[in-house]
């Protein structure tokens, strides 16, 4: 076999690697951006079942055993009380800054693990906008942030609650 | 013909041999590729269309336009199993909104011996039963189908579920399988390896947002 005949060779071999490459990473785009769609619609459920488990408590703590009258009557400081844990929390502004890691497992979670934090604040209307409130109001913004390991992105979810008397 | 001849000849043939077989095996584990991620795509196109519609009819449990005709809505939920759930809402039936009327939705799954046809043998039928129509239910995958439920305090509620303790019921998880109907089957695992994608859902949910006082 000549000079010609062997470099020629060697081009071919080259051109096929390089497709192969190529098909190996598509192939894994491929498989990457599917598992990350199931990942994405898990913390989407997530954040929702976050805004569902606060939106299922009482607006303040002040008003979980009673009524308000007017907005000073509400829990300045927006926490969980002492000695409160996510099983026990009876208000909404519990979940301020409460964050936890939900860990996947093939039994009960068949997931990927993943971030969840809240943040709650008074907010009011301004112009057309949801804003934050210095003040006190009767409606409180849970916004919830999941995140994962295996996730680029971070999914934010908000919920605007609002102090009401049934009936 | 010279020896080098001979010698080139037959290393051709073995370059060509091994090209060959590399690219056969390329183009089977490229088609398995895109059998398995067409299925998992197709399974989690049904897992959305299934959570859209749960989440749509749970959202309103208790709910009812006219509410002195559901005034209690701690009483809405009639039926609670680990895998049924019957409750009381106010059901857009026409298309127009709801009517004012309390409806019931029952929501169960089948048992696998009616998709025995198919090609997974773990696949069941999701019913969801309005008032009391004709149960309707279409294959969508779904292999699991669990419901858990919880007190205000956050405690499971052990099953059964009947009478007064129906009413203490605030949050209800969902959790949900669903796999491809039709298995991708993997050759480059000798022997035949039937494969099923599969994605997983688990959302909690309020048992009723007219709850009480606020």
């Amino acid at each position: 076999m000549g000079l010609g005949q062997s470099l020629m060779s060697l081009l071919a071999l080259g051109l096929l690697g390089t497709i192969l490459l190529i098909m190996n990473t598509n192939t894994l785009d491929s498989g990457s951006s599917v598992e990350t769609t199931e990942y994405l619609i898990m913390a989407n459920s997530l954040g929702i079942s976050q805004l569902e488990r606060a939106s299922g408590l009482a607006f303040d703590e002040n008003t979980v055993s009673g009524n308000v009258s007017s907005p000073s009557g509400l829990t300045l400081v927006l926490r969980k009380e002492f000695g409160e844990t996510e099983a026990t929390f009876d208000d909404f502004d519990d979940y301020n800054g409460f964050s936890r890691w939900v860990t996947g497992d093939s039994i009960f979670f068949r997931s990927a693990d993943f971030f969840v934090r809240d943040s709650v604040d008074y907010v009011t209307i301004s112009g057309n906008a949801v804003v934050s409130s210095a003040s006190r109001t009767y409606h409180k913004r849970l916004r919830v942030w999941v995140s994962s390991p295996f996730m680029r992105d971070t999914l934010q979810f908000a919920t605007v609650y609002s102090y009401w008397y049934f009936r | 013909m010279g020896s080098q001849v001979i010698i080139d000849l037959m290393g051709s043939f073995i370059l060509f041999g091994w090209l060959l077989l590399t690219t056969i095996r390329v183009g089977t584990a490229n088609s398995e590729n895109m059998q398995t991620y067409g299925g998992e795509v197709l399974v989690q196109e049904n897992l959305v269309e299934v959570t859209k519609l749960l989440e749509y009819d749970f959202r309103k449990i208790g709910f009812c336009l006219e509410p002195n005709r559901l005034p209690d809505p701690t009483k809405a939920i009639i039926l609670a199993d680990s895998n049924r759930l019957k409750f009381l809402t106010d059901v857009d039936l026409t298309g127009t909104g709801p009517d004012g009327i309390v409806d019931s939705i029952y929501y169960y799954l089948g048992p696998t011996s009616e998709l025995a046809s198919t090609m997974n043998p773990r696949d069941r039928i999701l019913y969801r039963v309005v008032n009391h129509e004709t149960p309707k239910g279409s294959n969508l995958g779904i292999t699991s189908f669990q419901f858990r439920y919880f007190d205000a305090v956050g405690n499971a509620i052990s099953l059964p579920i009947t009478g007064n303790n129906l009413q203490k019921i605030q949050t209800i998880q969902i959790s949900m399988i669903v796999e491809n109907v039709v298995a991708g089957e993997l050759v480059e695992t000798a022997p035949i390896n039937s494969q099923y994608s599969s994605a997983f859902w688990q959302q909690m949910r309020l048992s009723s947002r007219n709850y009480r006082n606020r």
